[in-house]
């Protein structure tokens, strides 16, 4: 998780963020073809960040420091990469796998980069009712506390999956675009107000 | 040989729960049989082979429809292939009891429920968003305002002081603290200041009678202040206010009356005599009646 006070150390744009509370990206998966075929093996051999066990996972596990993010690299040259905070990271980072891919040897190409996902957390600072919540939002709800703490709600529109805890913290995933995880806290956070658990 | 090749097992190898097997076998007996351990024994290693043998088999059936996961139904048809068919209904009436079961359980799929249509459930939950931000923004309570403490009484130091409140309309006041070793005599002060709670403030002066002296101040509430300004012997500070003839009294009135509000001056003196400190006053007050309400002092 981020600090807890970054969210509010730069002012908030109340026109796009009506809450007050901006989302913190967590994590970007995205996806690129690097548009040749790859020896695995031969990458796992020359690399030194590069880890590569067939019987467990037939791809090639490469990681580099700054933008701090992990790359899966496949034999067809389908490449994912994940860890970053931020679209113009997740693009560098695949960029920077991209060019040592090809200082091994392989014509490795650039080729329908796409965020896959995006990862967002935020904090509202007040405890919910998850009880009152998934039962006033059953269709959309799933809450088993005895299997997993937090009740997991999937918003229609747009298309996301929400985490929402006891505590107040809220995890958004399954966006495409950032705005997409923004319009979805803000649709949510009246339903959080509406259960807000109220402290004897 | 060892019993135990025979079925392929060696004793590390994991088997059915002893205990379960047990409870089921008894349940299907007359209370008064008992069974020996051997035979417990026996019909664990058998079922453990007939568990190991209807996995090959539906392993097989799987294969040959080229997928990956036994389902149920391969399980029934490997039944089949192996000769248990008077089996398959029950074990079907089973697999339909297991499936009704787990129906409403957590783990059961995504999809089990009847729902609404896709366009039908964006709609739903559009309008449950839309009614949520309708009650939280017409019910939203008012924001608390801060409450504001009373502010701290300065404390009097032995120097010289300009307090400058241009908030505040204030009489322009020349005080003389003397710090001389006499006999107090408490002095009640009203003072009217904004945003204090009442206090009743005891100004210790000597040789004078106690006396009360109102400041009046615009749109405040009256408060009482207490404030008892003694100092450890032998340096006791005082608010010296020396005896006024009256031509002094109407100076200082008329003073009061044409100028604009000034800050206060604390004159400080140690040492000197009543006298002169008299005289300076004197002649402060009058250079104030002459220089009218246009010039700062």
């Amino acid at each position: 998780m981020a600090e807890p006070g970054l969210e509010d150390s730069q002012p908030v744009d109340l026109s796009k963020h009506p809450s007050g509370i901006v989302p913190t990206l967590q994590n970007i998966v995205s996806t690129v073809n690097l548009d040749c075929k790859l020896d695995l093996k031969a990458i796992a051999l020359q690399a030194r960040n590069a880890e590569y066990n067939p019987k467990r996972f037939a791809a090639v596990i490469m990681r580099i420091r700054e933008p701090k993010t992990t790359a899966l690299i496949f034999a067809s040259g389908k490449m994912v990469c994940t860890g970053a905070k931020s679209e113009q990271q997740s693009k560098l980072a695949a960029r920077k796998y991209a060019r040592i891919i090809q200082k091994l040897g392989f014509p490795a190409k650039f080729k329908d980069f796409k965020i896959q996902n995006i990862v967002g957390s935020c904090d509202v600072k007040f405890p919910i009712r998850l009880e009152g919540l998934a039962y006033s939002h059953g269709a959309f709800s799933s809450y088993e506390p005895e299997l997993f703490p937090g009740l997991i709600y999937r918003m229609k529109q747009p298309k996301i999956v929400l985490l929402i805890f006891v505590s107040g913290k809220i995890v958004l995933t399954g966006a495409k675009v950032r705005e997409e995880t923004y319009t979805a806290f803000e649709n949510i956070y009246p339903v959080l107000a509406e259960f807000r658990k109220v402290q004897q | 040989m060892d019993p135990m090749d025979i079925v392929g097992k060696s004793k590390e190898d994991v088997s059915l729960p002893k205990s379960t097997m047990v409870k089921i076998i008894k349940e299907m007996l007359p209370p008064d049989v008992r069974v020996a351990r051997d035979a417990q024994d026996l019909l664990v290693e058998c079922c453990v082979e007939f568990i190991n043998l209807l996995s090959s088999e539906s392993n097989e059936v799987c294969s040959r429809e080229e997928k990956k996961t036994i389902a149920p139904e391969h399980v029934i048809k490997a039944l089949s292939d192996l000769g248990f068919r008077e089996y398959i209904e029950e074990v079907y009436a089973a697999y339909e009891q297991h499936k009704l079961e787990t129906l409403d359980s957590p783990k059961a799929g995504k999809f089990t429920r009847i729902e609404m249509t896709e366009e039908e459930a964006v709609a739903e939950q559009q309008r449950m968003f839309a009614e949520a931000r309708a009650r939280m923004n017409n019910g939203a309570p008012k924001p608390k305002e801060p409450e504001q403490e009373p502010p701290q009484l300065p404390q009097a130091q032995p120097q010289l002081q300009l307090h400058t409140e241009p908030q505040q309309p204030m009489q322009s006041q020349v005080q003389l603290h003397s710090q001389t070793q006499h006999y107090l005599q408490p002095q009640l002060q009203l003072h009217h200041q904004p945003q204090q709670l009442p206090q009743v403030q005891l100004h210790s002066q000597p040789q004078l009678q106690p006396q009360v002296h109102l400041h009046p101040q615009p749109q405040l509430p009256p408060q009482l202040q207490v404030h008892q300004q003694l100092q450890q012997p032998p340096q006791v500070q005082v608010h010296q206010q020396p005896e006024v003839q009256p031509q002094e009294a109407q100076l200082q009135s008329s003073a009061q009356q044409t100028s604009q509000p000034q800050p206060q001056a604390q004159l400080q003196s140690q040492g000197h005599s009543q006298a002169q400190l008299q005289a300076g006053l004197l002649g402060q007050l009058q250079t104030q009646a002459q220089t009218g309400p246009d010039m700062d002092s």
